[in-house]
């Protein structure tokens, strides 16, 4: 095998974190990297800012059906033997058949990207994607082992006195609050979103405005104004507390800041 | 407060629990097809690049190893794996590549909901647009798109070897400005 030298990695280590190199040449450099620490720190520092370039690449809505179908596929690939037949078992709260394009049309929106933004024009043409739109998530709750938190009666009680909360969460799933619906018919939510003033200050509009909309299992949405200095809100609802899906913080745009869902009853 | 990590997540992916995998999808699914619609072009194939990557991801969990990056970065050098075989597959592009891109890169306000990541998607995203745009025209269109060196070099009518030397400008560039910033 040609030995390579220092200088000769440092010059090709952009390359190698980029994976573009290939072959014999590979080989040579990945055995002077098994031997050289600097030369391996530096190549894996760049694999490192790679990776970033990664993520900060596009984003773009998949097709309606699309976690459907990967999950059938897991499934099929045999990814649940063990946890049983289950890949195309609904997530109790996940509701991963609420796909973004569910979620729009429920919320009357246009365009690909939140706040109802048409995607952004890519400047080459068909071969350059154009806009990598965000999506507006409907969240769901991480059920089973990993983070229930939320649960209409919780433990067994009787969700028309007890209460049932829901975890708040943005997007990727970040915990920032809990959603509480109680009383009989009309129910109250409560919503606590201890960071709110700061999320507002740091990445919203300060000045601007908020809803807290609430989601009844027929689809139908409440759109209830609340003060963006405020941490925590109540509203008084003309439905049941069992009738609660889901609730959510969105702004003037449709975005949706963060949202917290109620299982179903089983 | 408790919340659910992207390591956590994966563990549930990984070990077959259909919940967990629904959420894993759900909470990468964007950036995964995003990319493979980017590298893809057409959406079928996209889809199925996609789909893939999400596969191949569950198959070789195992070689996830979080010392060396995010769960997310990972998934996203699955997917692009996944979209180079299918490239060459296919014989590379269909068509001969145009013009190189300038603005791939996300947005910051598309992630607005992202809150938790949007500072490190946002700081990448800047020092990216902050690039001469020779550089980061050839550093994205090798990132994001897929395109060979070669590729890059004639539909920027220049040598090959100006397009390596402007890559690795650039990934050194973003990796010193990244460093300084973790300073």
């Amino acid at each position: 095998m040609t030995r390579v030298t220092c200088a000769e990695v440092r010059e090709a280590a952009p390359d190698l974190a980029l994976g573009l190199v290939t072959g014999r040449e590979r080989a040579a450099y990945l055995d002077h990297l098994e031997r050289c620490g600097p030369c391996r720190a530096d190549v894996s520092a760049l694999a490192v800012t790679a990776d970033d370039v990664l993520l900060a690449g596009p984003r773009a809505e998949p097709p309606p059906g699309f976690r459907g179908r990967v999950l059938e596929r897991l499934g099929a690939a045999g990814a649940f033997a063990e946890a049983g037949p289950g890949a195309d078992r609904q997530p109790s709260g996940a509701g991963f058949d609420a796909e973004p394009g569910a979620e729009r049309r429920r919320t009357g929106r246009r365009g690909g990207g939140p706040a109802g933004r048409p995607p952004r024009a890519g400047r080459s043409g068909p071969r350059v994607l154009a806009a990598a739109a965000a999506v507006l998530v409907a969240v769901g709750l991480v059920a089973g082992g990993l983070a229930v938190l939320a649960g209409r009666g919780g433990d067994g009680a009787d969700p028309a006195t007890a209460g049932a909360t829901a975890a708040m969460r943005t997007g990727t799933g970040r915990l920032v609050g809990e959603a509480t619906v109680r009383g009989d018919d009309p129910a109250v939510v409560t919503v606590d979103l201890p960071g709110w003033g700061e999320l507002v200050e740091r990445y919203g509009d300060p000045g601007g405005r908020y809803w807290l909309a609430v989601e009844l299992d027929d689809g139908s949405r409440t759109l209830n104004r609340i003060p963006p200095d405020e941490s925590a809100w109540e509203v008084p609802l003309r439905a049941a507390a069992a009738d609660v899906a889901a609730v959510s913080v969105v702004d003037a745009g449709g975005r949706a800041w963060c949202t917290g869902r109620f299982p179903a009853p089983a | 407060m408790w919340t659910v990590s992207d390591e956590a997540l994966f563990a549930g992916y990984a070990a077959g629990d259909p919940q967990a995998a629904a959420v894993f999808v759900q909470r990468f699914e964007n950036q995964v097809y995003g990319l493979a619609r980017a590298m893809a072009g057409a959406p079928a194939e996209a889809e199925e690049i996609a789909q893939e990557a999400f596969v191949r991801a569950w198959k070789y969990a195992a070689s996830f190893d979080e010392r060396r990056g995010s769960v997310a970065a990972w998934l996203l050098r699955v997917t692009r794996n996944v979209a180079l075989d299918h490239l060459r597959a296919r014989g590379r592009r269909a068509e001969p590549v145009g013009e190189l891109p300038a603005d791939l890169i996300v947005d910051p306000a598309d992630v607005g909901e992202t809150v938790d990541r949007h500072d490190d998607v946002a700081r990448v995203a800047g020092l990216l647009r902050g690039l001469p745009e020779a550089q980061r025209e050839a550093l994205v269109a090798v990132t994001l798109l897929g395109l060979t060196t070669r590729e890059v070099s004639e539909a920027a009518a220049v040598p090959q070897a100006t397009v390596k030397t402007r890559i690795r400008l650039a990934l050194r560039k973003l990796r010193d400005e990244l460093g300084a910033d973790a300073r």
